[in-house]
Protein backbone atom coordinates (compact mmCIF):
# COMPACT_ATOMS: atom_id res chain seq x y z
CA UNK A 1 0.00 0.00 0.00
CA UNK A 2 0.61 3.99 -0.36
CA UNK A 3 0.19 5.86 2.90
CA UNK A 4 -0.58 9.57 2.45
CA UNK A 5 2.47 11.44 1.53
CA UNK A 6 3.34 15.39 1.27
CA UNK A 7 5.84 13.77 -1.99
CA UNK A 8 2.90 14.86 -4.50
CA UNK A 9 4.63 11.84 -6.81
CA UNK A 10 3.26 9.37 -4.07
CA UNK A 11 0.27 11.20 -3.39
CA UNK A 12 -0.28 10.89 -7.26
CA UNK A 13 0.60 7.01 -7.13
CA UNK A 14 -1.71 6.56 -4.27
CA UNK A 15 -4.83 8.56 -5.50
CA UNK A 16 -4.89 6.57 -8.63
CA UNK A 17 -4.74 3.00 -7.09
CA UNK A 18 -7.10 4.24 -5.08
CA UNK A 19 -9.22 5.84 -8.20
CA UNK A 20 -9.27 9.11 -6.40
CA UNK A 21 -9.08 12.13 -8.61
CA UNK A 22 -5.51 13.39 -9.22
CA UNK A 23 -3.62 16.74 -10.35
CA UNK A 24 -1.42 15.06 -13.22
CA UNK A 25 -1.47 11.69 -14.04
CA UNK A 26 1.40 9.90 -12.69
CA UNK A 27 4.35 8.68 -14.86
CA UNK A 28 6.03 5.40 -13.92
CA UNK A 29 9.35 4.57 -16.24
CA UNK A 30 9.35 0.38 -16.94
CA UNK A 31 12.53 -0.47 -18.93
CA UNK A 32 15.12 -2.29 -17.70
CA UNK A 33 17.53 -2.99 -20.69
CA UNK A 34 17.13 0.48 -21.60
CA UNK A 35 17.73 2.39 -18.21
CA UNK A 36 21.01 0.88 -18.99
CA UNK A 37 21.74 1.97 -22.62
CA UNK A 38 20.47 5.61 -22.07
CA UNK A 39 22.82 5.53 -19.31
CA UNK A 40 25.95 4.66 -21.58
CA UNK A 41 26.28 1.42 -19.55
CA UNK A 42 26.67 -1.84 -20.97
CA UNK A 43 24.15 -4.74 -20.33
CA UNK A 44 26.79 -6.42 -19.17
CA UNK A 45 28.10 -4.17 -16.54
CA UNK A 46 24.14 -3.66 -15.50
CA UNK A 47 23.03 -7.27 -14.95
CA UNK A 48 26.85 -7.69 -12.89
CA UNK A 49 25.29 -6.46 -9.37
CA UNK A 50 21.80 -5.35 -8.14
CA UNK A 51 23.05 -1.89 -6.82
CA UNK A 52 24.80 -1.26 -10.78
CA UNK A 53 21.29 -2.24 -12.05
CA UNK A 54 19.47 0.31 -9.39
CA UNK A 55 21.88 3.16 -10.41
CA UNK A 56 21.27 2.85 -14.16
CA UNK A 57 17.94 2.63 -13.15
CA UNK A 58 18.18 6.05 -10.66
CA UNK A 59 19.88 7.93 -13.54
CA UNK A 60 17.45 7.29 -16.31
CA UNK A 61 14.79 8.41 -14.07
CA UNK A 62 17.15 11.76 -13.40
CA UNK A 63 17.60 12.05 -17.42
CA UNK A 64 13.76 11.38 -17.89
CA UNK A 65 13.13 14.28 -15.18
CA UNK A 66 9.61 14.66 -14.24
CA UNK A 67 8.58 10.95 -14.05
CA UNK A 68 6.89 10.06 -11.24
CA UNK A 69 7.98 6.60 -9.88
CA UNK A 70 10.41 3.87 -11.60
CA UNK A 71 8.73 0.29 -11.97
CA UNK A 72 11.29 -1.93 -10.55
CA UNK A 73 14.29 -0.43 -9.06
CA UNK A 74 16.65 -3.57 -10.07
CA UNK A 75 17.25 -6.29 -12.17
CA UNK A 76 18.76 -9.91 -12.39
CA UNK A 77 18.84 -12.00 -15.57
CA UNK A 78 18.87 -14.65 -12.58
CA UNK A 79 15.16 -13.93 -12.07
CA UNK A 80 14.23 -14.65 -15.66
CA UNK A 81 15.49 -18.31 -14.80
CA UNK A 82 13.97 -18.53 -11.33
CA UNK A 83 10.26 -17.24 -13.51
CA UNK A 84 10.59 -19.31 -16.40
CA UNK A 85 12.44 -22.59 -15.59
CA UNK A 86 14.37 -21.81 -18.76
CA UNK A 87 18.24 -21.11 -19.41
CA UNK A 88 18.77 -17.07 -20.18
CA UNK A 89 21.39 -16.28 -22.55
CA UNK A 90 23.45 -13.62 -21.11
CA UNK A 91 25.40 -10.08 -22.00
CA UNK A 92 28.93 -11.00 -21.47
CA UNK A 93 28.79 -14.25 -21.50
CA UNK A 94 27.08 -16.84 -24.32
CA UNK A 95 26.39 -12.73 -26.01
CA UNK A 96 28.31 -9.73 -26.81
CA UNK A 97 29.12 -7.26 -23.58
CA UNK A 98 26.14 -5.41 -24.57
CA UNK A 99 23.57 -7.87 -26.67
CA UNK A 100 19.95 -8.26 -25.29
CA UNK A 101 19.73 -11.14 -23.09
CA UNK A 102 17.56 -13.85 -24.59
CA UNK A 103 15.47 -15.96 -22.59
CA UNK A 104 16.03 -19.17 -24.54
CA UNK A 105 12.75 -21.85 -24.17
CA UNK A 106 14.71 -25.08 -25.13
CA UNK A 107 12.29 -27.64 -22.85
CA UNK A 108 14.74 -28.44 -20.06
CA UNK A 109 11.45 -29.92 -18.08
CA UNK A 110 10.42 -33.14 -18.91
CA UNK A 111 6.76 -34.73 -18.67
CA UNK A 112 8.17 -37.16 -15.96
CA UNK A 113 9.01 -34.23 -13.76
CA UNK A 114 5.02 -33.67 -12.94
CA UNK A 115 5.91 -36.59 -10.59
CA UNK A 116 8.73 -35.31 -9.34
CA UNK A 117 7.19 -32.28 -8.28
CA UNK A 118 4.00 -34.07 -6.84
CA UNK A 119 6.64 -36.37 -4.87
CA UNK A 120 9.48 -33.62 -4.01
CA UNK A 121 7.41 -30.93 -3.55
CA UNK A 122 8.00 -27.33 -5.47
CA UNK A 123 10.80 -25.84 -3.50
CA UNK A 124 12.94 -28.58 -3.70
CA UNK A 125 12.48 -29.88 -7.35
CA UNK A 126 12.74 -25.86 -8.29
CA UNK A 127 16.20 -25.77 -6.26
CA UNK A 128 18.04 -28.63 -7.86
CA UNK A 129 15.84 -27.92 -11.50
CA UNK A 130 18.22 -24.53 -11.70
CA UNK A 131 21.27 -26.14 -10.49
CA UNK A 132 21.27 -29.02 -12.24
CA UNK A 133 19.31 -28.44 -15.34
CA UNK A 134 20.03 -24.60 -16.45
CA UNK A 135 23.48 -23.85 -14.55
CA UNK A 136 25.20 -24.91 -11.50
CA UNK A 137 24.97 -21.63 -8.93
CA UNK A 138 22.55 -20.15 -10.55
CA UNK A 139 19.79 -20.08 -7.75
CA UNK A 140 22.90 -18.89 -5.35
CA UNK A 141 23.17 -16.09 -7.86
CA UNK A 142 19.14 -15.27 -7.41
CA UNK A 143 19.55 -15.85 -3.41
CA UNK A 144 22.79 -12.74 -3.59
CA UNK A 145 20.09 -10.74 -6.01
CA UNK A 146 17.55 -10.92 -3.23
CA UNK A 147 19.68 -10.30 -0.48
CA UNK A 148 21.05 -7.07 -1.88
CA UNK A 149 17.45 -5.95 -1.47
CA UNK A 150 17.73 -3.69 1.27
CA UNK A 151 20.82 -1.96 -0.14
CA UNK A 152 18.33 -1.55 -3.37
CA UNK A 153 15.45 0.55 -0.97
CA UNK A 154 18.16 2.56 0.57
CA UNK A 155 20.32 3.41 -2.75
CA UNK A 156 16.56 4.13 -4.47
CA UNK A 157 15.31 6.15 -1.54
CA UNK A 158 18.58 8.33 -1.23
CA UNK A 159 17.79 9.22 -4.83
CA UNK A 160 14.44 9.91 -3.94
CA UNK A 161 12.89 7.96 -6.78
CA UNK A 162 9.69 6.56 -5.59
CA UNK A 163 8.97 2.67 -7.29
CA UNK A 164 6.24 0.51 -6.86
CA UNK A 165 7.61 -3.61 -6.53
CA UNK A 166 10.56 -5.37 -5.75
CA UNK A 167 9.55 -8.60 -6.75
CA UNK A 168 7.26 -10.55 -9.12
CA UNK A 169 4.69 -13.27 -8.23
CA UNK A 170 3.47 -15.99 -10.28
CA UNK A 171 1.20 -18.87 -10.28
CA UNK A 172 2.46 -22.22 -11.65
CA UNK A 173 1.16 -22.17 -15.44
CA UNK A 174 4.48 -19.73 -16.29
CA UNK A 175 6.99 -21.73 -15.39
CA UNK A 176 5.40 -25.59 -16.11
CA UNK A 177 5.02 -23.52 -19.60
CA UNK A 178 8.29 -22.45 -19.54
CA UNK A 179 10.62 -25.49 -18.76
CA UNK A 180 8.28 -27.47 -21.08
CA UNK A 181 8.11 -25.16 -23.64
CA UNK A 182 4.58 -23.85 -24.70
CA UNK A 183 4.48 -26.51 -27.33
CA UNK A 184 4.79 -29.17 -25.33
CA UNK A 185 3.03 -27.58 -22.45
CA UNK A 186 0.01 -27.21 -24.66
CA UNK A 187 -0.17 -30.49 -25.07
CA UNK A 188 0.42 -31.88 -21.59
CA UNK A 189 -2.60 -30.10 -21.15
CA UNK A 190 -4.29 -31.88 -23.74
CA UNK A 191 -3.04 -35.25 -22.83
CA UNK A 192 -2.70 -35.43 -18.82
CA UNK A 193 -4.29 -32.36 -17.58
CA UNK A 194 -5.39 -33.83 -14.32
CA UNK A 195 -1.38 -34.47 -14.04
CA UNK A 196 -0.60 -31.14 -15.09
CA UNK A 197 -3.22 -30.26 -12.30
CA UNK A 198 -1.61 -32.06 -9.31
CA UNK A 199 0.96 -30.74 -9.91
CA UNK A 200 -0.05 -27.32 -9.94
CA UNK A 201 -1.85 -28.03 -6.75
CA UNK A 202 1.05 -29.07 -5.31
CA UNK A 203 3.24 -26.03 -6.31
CA UNK A 204 1.11 -23.37 -5.61
CA UNK A 205 0.26 -23.51 -1.89
CA UNK A 206 3.18 -21.12 -0.38
CA UNK A 207 5.02 -20.67 -3.76
CA UNK A 208 5.01 -17.37 -3.28
CA UNK A 209 5.07 -16.29 0.56
CA UNK A 210 8.95 -15.59 0.91
CA UNK A 211 8.43 -13.34 -2.39
CA UNK A 212 5.83 -11.45 -0.59
CA UNK A 213 6.89 -11.47 3.16
CA UNK A 214 10.16 -10.55 1.49
CA UNK A 215 8.31 -7.13 -0.38
CA UNK A 216 6.40 -6.46 2.68
CA UNK A 217 9.73 -6.54 4.69
CA UNK A 218 11.00 -4.51 2.14
CA UNK A 219 8.60 -1.54 2.44
CA UNK A 220 7.73 -2.29 -1.60
CA UNK A 221 4.48 -0.77 -2.22
CA UNK A 222 3.25 -3.56 -4.66
CA UNK A 223 4.66 -6.69 -5.62
CA UNK A 224 4.23 -8.04 -9.85
CA UNK A 225 1.34 -10.80 -10.22
CA UNK A 226 3.31 -11.78 -13.95
CA UNK A 227 1.17 -12.91 -16.45
CA UNK A 228 2.69 -14.17 -20.27
CA UNK A 229 1.76 -17.19 -21.50
CA UNK A 230 -0.70 -17.93 -19.41
CA UNK A 231 -2.95 -14.83 -21.90
CA UNK A 232 -6.50 -15.13 -22.62
CA UNK A 233 -5.08 -14.87 -26.34
CA UNK A 234 -3.39 -18.07 -25.77
CA UNK A 235 -5.75 -20.43 -24.27
CA UNK A 236 -9.43 -21.78 -24.66
CA UNK A 237 -11.90 -20.57 -22.15
CA UNK A 238 -11.88 -23.80 -20.47
CA UNK A 239 -8.50 -24.53 -20.02
CA UNK A 240 -7.81 -20.70 -18.96
CA UNK A 241 -10.84 -21.18 -16.39
CA UNK A 242 -9.37 -24.36 -14.92
CA UNK A 243 -5.55 -23.81 -15.12
CA UNK A 244 -5.13 -19.93 -14.98
CA UNK A 245 -7.81 -17.61 -13.27
CA UNK A 246 -8.11 -19.47 -10.03
CA UNK A 247 -4.32 -19.52 -9.45
CA UNK A 248 -4.72 -15.73 -10.17
CA UNK A 249 -7.30 -14.99 -8.02
CA UNK A 250 -5.90 -16.55 -4.92
CA UNK A 251 -2.52 -14.69 -5.65
CA UNK A 252 -3.81 -11.06 -6.09
CA UNK A 253 -6.08 -12.08 -2.58
CA UNK A 254 -2.97 -12.99 -0.84
CA UNK A 255 -0.87 -10.24 -2.00
CA UNK A 256 -3.76 -7.75 -0.73
CA UNK A 257 -3.96 -9.26 2.29
CA UNK A 258 -0.19 -8.72 3.02
CA UNK A 259 -0.93 -5.09 2.33
CA UNK A 260 0.72 -4.46 -0.63
CA UNK A 261 -0.74 -3.38 -3.83
CA UNK A 262 -1.18 -6.27 -6.92
CA UNK A 263 0.29 -5.30 -9.90
CA UNK A 264 -1.20 -7.50 -12.50
CA UNK A 265 1.49 -7.20 -15.10
CA UNK A 266 -0.48 -8.97 -18.04
CA UNK A 267 1.14 -9.25 -21.41
CA UNK A 268 -0.38 -10.10 -24.37
CA UNK A 269 -4.00 -10.19 -25.01
CA UNK A 270 -6.66 -10.59 -22.36
CA UNK A 271 -9.12 -8.82 -23.42
CA UNK A 272 -11.36 -11.90 -23.26
CA UNK A 273 -10.91 -11.99 -19.55
CA UNK A 274 -11.65 -8.38 -18.46
CA UNK A 275 -14.96 -8.85 -16.81
CA UNK A 276 -13.37 -11.38 -14.50
CA UNK A 277 -10.81 -8.93 -12.98
CA UNK A 278 -14.40 -7.58 -10.99
CA UNK A 279 -13.67 -10.54 -8.83
CA UNK A 280 -10.25 -8.89 -6.93
CA UNK A 281 -10.97 -6.54 -4.77
CA UNK A 282 -12.41 -2.96 -5.87
CA UNK A 283 -9.29 0.52 -5.48
CA UNK A 284 -6.64 -1.74 -4.40
CA UNK A 285 -5.00 -3.45 -7.40
CA UNK A 286 -3.40 -1.95 -10.70
CA UNK A 287 -3.92 -4.00 -14.06
CA UNK A 288 -1.05 -3.10 -16.11
CA UNK A 289 -0.99 -3.89 -19.90
CA UNK A 290 1.26 -3.92 -23.03
CA UNK A 291 -1.04 -2.43 -25.72
CA UNK A 292 -2.14 -5.81 -27.19
CA UNK A 293 -5.14 -5.74 -24.75
CA UNK A 294 -7.67 -3.55 -25.60
CA UNK A 295 -7.09 -0.56 -22.76
CA UNK A 296 -9.95 0.97 -23.83
CA UNK A 297 -12.50 -2.34 -23.25
CA UNK A 298 -10.31 -2.13 -20.27
CA UNK A 299 -11.49 1.32 -19.06
CA UNK A 300 -14.90 0.33 -20.24
CA UNK A 301 -15.12 -2.93 -17.95
CA UNK A 302 -12.60 -1.95 -14.91
CA UNK A 303 -12.81 1.49 -15.15
CA UNK A 304 -14.41 1.80 -11.80
CA UNK A 305 -12.83 -1.15 -10.08
CA UNK A 306 -9.40 -0.75 -10.77
CA UNK A 307 -6.09 1.34 -11.77
CA UNK A 308 -5.14 0.98 -15.67
CA UNK A 309 -1.64 1.60 -16.50
CA UNK A 310 0.23 1.26 -19.50
CA UNK A 311 0.69 1.12 -22.69
CA UNK A 312 2.38 3.15 -24.90
CA UNK A 313 3.78 0.80 -27.42
CA UNK A 314 6.78 0.01 -27.61
CA UNK A 315 7.45 0.18 -31.12
CA UNK A 316 5.63 3.66 -30.77
CA UNK A 317 8.50 4.49 -28.36
CA UNK A 318 11.37 2.80 -30.11
CA UNK A 319 10.33 3.65 -33.80
CA UNK A 320 8.09 6.99 -33.68
CA UNK A 321 8.82 10.14 -33.04
CA UNK A 322 8.81 12.44 -30.08
CA UNK A 323 5.36 14.76 -31.69
CA UNK A 324 4.07 10.93 -32.19
CA UNK A 325 4.64 9.86 -28.55
CA UNK A 326 3.06 13.03 -27.15
CA UNK A 327 0.06 12.57 -29.42
CA UNK A 328 -0.34 8.74 -28.28
CA UNK A 329 0.07 9.47 -24.58
CA UNK A 330 -2.51 12.80 -24.78
CA UNK A 331 -4.87 10.42 -26.18
CA UNK A 332 -4.47 7.72 -23.43
CA UNK A 333 -4.55 10.18 -21.04
CA UNK A 334 -7.79 11.65 -22.04
CA UNK A 335 -9.50 8.33 -22.99
CA UNK A 336 -8.35 6.04 -19.86
CA UNK A 337 -7.46 8.79 -16.95
CA UNK A 338 -7.07 11.27 -15.65
CA UNK A 339 -8.60 8.93 -12.64
CA UNK A 340 -7.61 5.52 -12.15
CA UNK A 341 -4.65 5.57 -14.38
CA UNK A 342 -0.46 5.89 -14.50
CA UNK A 343 1.14 6.23 -17.91
CA UNK A 344 3.58 4.32 -18.54
CA UNK A 345 5.19 2.03 -21.52
CA UNK A 346 3.38 -0.50 -23.09
CA UNK A 347 5.65 -3.82 -20.78
CA UNK A 348 9.26 -2.40 -21.16
CA UNK A 349 10.60 0.47 -23.06
CA UNK A 350 12.71 -1.03 -25.28
CA UNK A 351 16.38 -1.14 -25.17
CA UNK A 352 16.67 1.02 -28.18
CA UNK A 353 13.68 3.83 -27.45
CA UNK A 354 15.03 7.63 -27.90
CA UNK A 355 15.58 9.38 -24.70
CA UNK A 356 13.45 11.95 -26.32
CA UNK A 357 10.67 9.96 -26.38
CA UNK A 358 10.70 9.09 -23.11
CA UNK A 359 10.55 12.16 -22.16
CA UNK A 360 7.70 13.63 -24.74
CA UNK A 361 5.61 10.33 -22.47
CA UNK A 362 6.25 12.38 -19.41
CA UNK A 363 5.84 15.65 -20.50
CA UNK A 364 2.23 14.77 -22.07
CA UNK A 365 1.21 14.05 -18.58
CA UNK A 366 2.53 17.27 -17.12
CA UNK A 367 1.08 19.27 -20.33
CA UNK A 368 -2.56 17.30 -19.90
CA UNK A 369 -2.52 18.51 -16.21
CA UNK A 370 -2.35 22.26 -17.78
CA UNK B 1 9.43 -3.57 -52.03
CA UNK B 2 6.25 -6.13 -50.81
CA UNK B 3 6.58 -7.96 -47.78
CA UNK B 4 5.08 -11.70 -47.10
CA UNK B 5 4.21 -12.41 -43.34
CA UNK B 6 3.95 -16.21 -42.71
CA UNK B 7 1.95 -16.96 -39.83
CA UNK B 8 0.98 -19.74 -38.04
CA UNK B 9 1.40 -21.75 -34.96
CA UNK B 10 4.84 -23.16 -33.20
CA UNK B 11 5.62 -26.17 -35.57
CA UNK B 12 3.18 -25.82 -37.97
CA UNK B 13 5.30 -25.53 -41.13
CA UNK B 14 6.17 -22.14 -41.67
CA UNK B 15 9.87 -22.01 -42.35
CA UNK B 16 9.39 -24.99 -44.65
CA UNK B 17 6.61 -23.24 -46.95
CA UNK B 18 9.45 -20.04 -46.29
CA UNK B 19 11.91 -21.52 -48.16
CA UNK B 20 9.18 -22.84 -50.77
CA UNK B 21 7.89 -19.58 -51.23
CA UNK B 22 11.38 -17.83 -51.29
CA UNK B 23 13.19 -19.86 -53.26
CA UNK B 24 10.15 -19.28 -56.11
CA UNK B 25 10.25 -15.56 -55.73
CA UNK B 26 14.18 -15.94 -56.73
CA UNK B 27 13.35 -18.23 -59.38
CA UNK B 28 11.21 -15.46 -60.97
CA UNK B 29 14.28 -12.99 -61.01
CA UNK B 30 12.70 -11.28 -57.38
CA UNK B 31 15.74 -10.16 -55.06
CA UNK B 32 14.13 -12.01 -50.99
CA UNK B 33 15.07 -11.11 -47.57
CA UNK B 34 13.58 -12.83 -44.59
CA UNK B 35 12.91 -11.89 -41.03
CA UNK B 36 13.08 -14.46 -38.58
CA UNK B 37 11.71 -13.60 -35.23
CA UNK B 38 12.46 -16.28 -32.53
CA UNK B 39 11.66 -17.68 -29.35
CA UNK B 40 12.34 -21.60 -28.34
CA UNK B 41 16.01 -21.93 -29.04
CA UNK B 42 16.51 -19.16 -30.79
CA UNK B 43 18.35 -18.73 -34.32
CA UNK B 44 18.18 -22.27 -35.68
CA UNK B 45 15.42 -21.18 -37.92
CA UNK B 46 17.55 -17.93 -39.07
CA UNK B 47 20.47 -20.47 -39.50
CA UNK B 48 18.87 -22.95 -41.79
CA UNK B 49 17.34 -20.02 -43.99
CA UNK B 50 21.09 -18.48 -44.43
CA UNK B 51 22.45 -22.12 -45.14
CA UNK B 52 20.08 -22.42 -48.29
CA UNK B 53 21.43 -19.10 -49.07
CA UNK B 54 19.35 -16.49 -48.01
CA UNK B 55 20.07 -13.25 -46.15
CA UNK B 56 18.51 -13.20 -43.40
CA UNK B 57 17.97 -10.92 -40.13
CA UNK B 58 17.01 -12.38 -36.63
CA UNK B 59 14.75 -10.42 -34.05
CA UNK B 60 14.73 -11.88 -30.44
CA UNK B 61 12.74 -11.18 -27.51
CA UNK B 62 14.44 -10.27 -24.67
CA UNK B 63 11.42 -11.74 -22.42
CA UNK B 64 9.15 -14.08 -23.14
CA UNK B 65 6.03 -11.73 -24.33
CA UNK B 66 5.98 -11.25 -27.54
CA UNK B 67 8.24 -8.35 -28.79
CA UNK B 68 8.07 -9.06 -32.53
CA UNK B 69 6.80 -5.47 -33.27
CA UNK B 70 9.63 -3.86 -31.54
CA UNK B 71 12.57 -4.74 -33.25
CA UNK B 72 10.40 -5.00 -36.46
CA UNK B 73 10.16 -1.77 -37.69
CA UNK B 74 13.91 -0.85 -37.52
CA UNK B 75 14.57 -4.12 -39.07
CA UNK B 76 12.85 -3.68 -42.35
CA UNK B 77 14.32 -0.20 -42.53
CA UNK B 78 17.97 -1.31 -42.04
CA UNK B 79 16.82 -4.41 -45.02
CA UNK B 80 15.05 -1.85 -47.15
CA UNK B 81 17.76 0.37 -47.18
CA UNK B 82 20.65 -1.91 -47.04
CA UNK B 83 19.78 -4.63 -49.57
CA UNK B 84 16.74 -3.18 -51.25
CA UNK B 85 14.44 -6.41 -51.74
CA UNK B 86 11.64 -7.15 -54.17
CA UNK B 87 9.99 -9.21 -51.55
CA UNK B 88 10.68 -9.27 -48.00
CA UNK B 89 9.48 -12.62 -46.04
CA UNK B 90 8.63 -12.57 -42.65
CA UNK B 91 8.28 -15.22 -40.42
CA UNK B 92 6.97 -13.99 -36.80
CA UNK B 93 6.53 -16.35 -33.88
CA UNK B 94 4.19 -19.54 -33.88
CA UNK B 95 2.65 -17.01 -30.95
CA UNK B 96 2.17 -14.01 -32.85
CA UNK B 97 -0.71 -12.85 -34.88
CA UNK B 98 -0.28 -11.24 -37.92
CA UNK B 99 -3.16 -8.77 -37.39
CA UNK B 100 -0.87 -7.15 -34.27
CA UNK B 101 1.93 -6.17 -36.47
CA UNK B 102 0.07 -5.23 -40.69
CA UNK B 103 -1.30 -1.88 -39.15
CA UNK B 104 1.98 -0.93 -37.59
CA UNK B 105 4.37 -2.23 -40.29
CA UNK B 106 2.18 -0.93 -43.10
CA UNK B 107 1.60 2.51 -41.60
CA UNK B 108 5.86 2.97 -40.43
CA UNK B 109 7.62 1.76 -43.43
CA UNK B 110 7.97 3.93 -46.19
CA UNK B 111 8.13 2.35 -49.56
CA UNK B 112 6.44 -0.68 -48.79
CA UNK B 113 3.83 -1.29 -51.17
CA UNK B 114 1.85 -4.11 -50.20
CA UNK B 115 1.73 -6.86 -47.44
CA UNK B 116 0.46 -10.02 -47.85
CA UNK B 117 -0.30 -12.71 -45.03
CA UNK B 118 -0.01 -16.50 -45.42
CA UNK B 119 -0.92 -18.41 -42.38
CA UNK B 120 0.17 -21.94 -42.51
CA UNK B 121 -2.53 -24.46 -40.32
CA UNK B 122 -1.26 -27.80 -39.10
CA UNK B 123 -3.93 -30.27 -40.33
CA UNK B 124 -2.44 -33.07 -38.36
CA UNK B 125 -2.69 -31.45 -34.65
CA UNK B 126 -5.54 -29.46 -35.78
CA UNK B 127 -8.47 -30.73 -33.99
CA UNK B 128 -6.02 -30.74 -30.86
CA UNK B 129 -4.86 -27.11 -30.96
CA UNK B 130 -7.95 -26.15 -31.51
CA UNK B 131 -9.33 -27.76 -28.31
CA UNK B 132 -6.35 -26.22 -26.14
CA UNK B 133 -5.18 -22.89 -27.88
CA UNK B 134 -8.68 -21.99 -29.92
CA UNK B 135 -7.96 -18.26 -29.65
CA UNK B 136 -4.53 -18.37 -30.80
CA UNK B 137 -5.44 -20.27 -33.93
CA UNK B 138 -8.57 -18.32 -34.44
CA UNK B 139 -6.48 -15.01 -34.04
CA UNK B 140 -3.96 -16.31 -36.70
CA UNK B 141 -6.76 -17.01 -39.37
CA UNK B 142 -8.43 -13.62 -38.61
CA UNK B 143 -6.24 -11.59 -41.03
CA UNK B 144 -5.13 -13.84 -43.77
CA UNK B 145 -5.11 -13.55 -47.27
CA UNK B 146 -4.51 -17.15 -48.15
CA UNK B 147 -4.56 -19.93 -45.64
CA UNK B 148 -2.33 -23.29 -46.31
CA UNK B 149 -3.63 -26.25 -44.75
CA UNK B 150 -0.23 -28.05 -44.17
CA UNK B 151 0.82 -31.34 -43.32
CA UNK B 152 -1.99 -33.09 -45.89
CA UNK B 153 0.24 -36.25 -46.13
CA UNK B 154 -0.10 -36.61 -42.86
CA UNK B 155 -3.88 -37.40 -42.50
CA UNK B 156 -6.39 -39.30 -44.01
CA UNK B 157 -8.69 -37.35 -46.96
CA UNK B 158 -11.56 -37.44 -44.82
CA UNK B 159 -10.13 -35.80 -42.01
CA UNK B 160 -8.52 -33.40 -44.18
CA UNK B 161 -11.85 -32.12 -45.66
CA UNK B 162 -12.99 -31.86 -42.35
CA UNK B 163 -10.19 -29.18 -41.38
CA UNK B 164 -10.38 -27.75 -44.73
CA UNK B 165 -13.97 -27.11 -44.07
CA UNK B 166 -13.44 -25.86 -40.22
CA UNK B 167 -10.67 -23.24 -41.26
CA UNK B 168 -12.49 -22.05 -44.09
CA UNK B 169 -15.34 -21.36 -41.65
CA UNK B 170 -12.96 -19.07 -39.49
CA UNK B 171 -10.76 -17.67 -42.50
CA UNK B 172 -13.48 -14.52 -43.61
CA UNK B 173 -12.63 -14.32 -47.41
CA UNK B 174 -9.32 -15.79 -47.54
CA UNK B 175 -8.61 -18.67 -49.69
CA UNK B 176 -7.84 -21.78 -47.94
CA UNK B 177 -5.51 -24.77 -49.71
CA UNK B 178 -4.64 -27.76 -48.86
CA UNK B 179 -0.69 -28.64 -49.27
CA UNK B 180 2.07 -30.95 -47.87
CA UNK B 181 5.38 -28.90 -47.65
CA UNK B 182 6.98 -32.41 -47.58
CA UNK B 183 6.25 -33.77 -50.35
CA UNK B 184 5.56 -31.05 -52.60
CA UNK B 185 1.63 -31.47 -52.70
CA UNK B 186 -0.14 -28.37 -53.60
CA UNK B 187 2.73 -26.06 -53.43
CA UNK B 188 2.37 -24.84 -56.81
CA UNK B 189 -1.12 -23.88 -56.62
CA UNK B 190 -0.30 -22.06 -53.05
CA UNK B 191 2.86 -20.39 -54.74
CA UNK B 192 0.57 -19.20 -57.89
CA UNK B 193 -1.82 -17.82 -54.99
CA UNK B 194 0.57 -15.85 -53.52
CA UNK B 195 1.99 -14.06 -56.39
N1 LIG C 1 4.48 -34.58 -42.37
C1 LIG C 1 4.81 -33.32 -42.66
N2 LIG C 1 5.69 -32.67 -41.89
C2 LIG C 1 5.99 -31.40 -42.21
C3 LIG C 1 5.41 -30.74 -43.31
N3 LIG C 1 5.87 -29.48 -43.35
C4 LIG C 1 6.73 -29.35 -42.32
N4 LIG C 1 6.80 -30.51 -41.63
C5 LIG C 1 7.64 -30.80 -40.45
O1 LIG C 1 7.13 -30.06 -39.36
C6 LIG C 1 8.19 -29.62 -38.53
C7 LIG C 1 8.13 -28.12 -38.37
O2 LIG C 1 8.36 -27.49 -39.61
P1 LIG C 1 8.88 -25.99 -39.68
O3 LIG C 1 8.84 -25.57 -41.12
O4 LIG C 1 10.14 -25.84 -38.96
O5 LIG C 1 7.69 -25.29 -38.89
P2 LIG C 1 7.65 -23.81 -38.29
O6 LIG C 1 6.21 -23.42 -38.30
O7 LIG C 1 8.58 -22.93 -39.02
O8 LIG C 1 8.14 -24.06 -36.80
P3 LIG C 1 8.57 -22.95 -35.70
O9 LIG C 1 9.40 -21.93 -36.40
O10 LIG C 1 9.32 -23.75 -34.70
O11 LIG C 1 7.29 -22.40 -35.17
C8 LIG C 1 9.47 -30.10 -39.19
O12 LIG C 1 9.86 -31.27 -38.59
C9 LIG C 1 9.05 -30.31 -40.63
O13 LIG C 1 9.85 -31.28 -41.26
C10 LIG C 1 4.47 -31.48 -44.11
O14 LIG C 1 3.91 -31.01 -45.09
N5 LIG C 1 4.21 -32.75 -43.73
MG1 LIG D 1 10.10 -21.70 -38.24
Amino acid sequence: MIAPSSDPRWERLRKAVALEPVDKVPVCLEGVAWCARVTGMTLEEFLSDATKATKANIDAFRLVGNADCANNPSFASSSLNFLWMTGVKRPGYELGPDEPWQVEESGLMTPEDYDRIIEMGWPAFQAEFLNERIRPGVLDEFLEFLGKGPSVVEQAKAADMPFLSMGIIIQPFEPLCGGRTFTQFILDLYRMPDKVEQAMQVMFPGMNDAAIAGCAALGSPGVWIGGWRSASRMLAQPLWDRFVWPYIKELTLQVDAAGLIPILHFDSDWTRDLPRLLELPAGRCVLSLDSMTDIRKAKEILGDHMCIMGDVPPALLSSGTPDQVREHCTRLIRDIGPTGYILQSGCDIPVDAPLENVKAMADAAEAAAG
Amino acid sequence: MDALCIAGFLGSGKTTILLEAARALTDGGARVAVIENEIGEVGVDGGYVREQGLPVRELFGGCICCTLQVGLVETLRSVRDSYGPDWVVIEPTGLAAPGDILGLVADTIEGLDLVRVLTVVDAERWSMLLEVVEPLITSQLESADVVAVNKADAVDDQQLAAVLAAVRRLSGDALVLPVSAATGAGMPALLRAMS
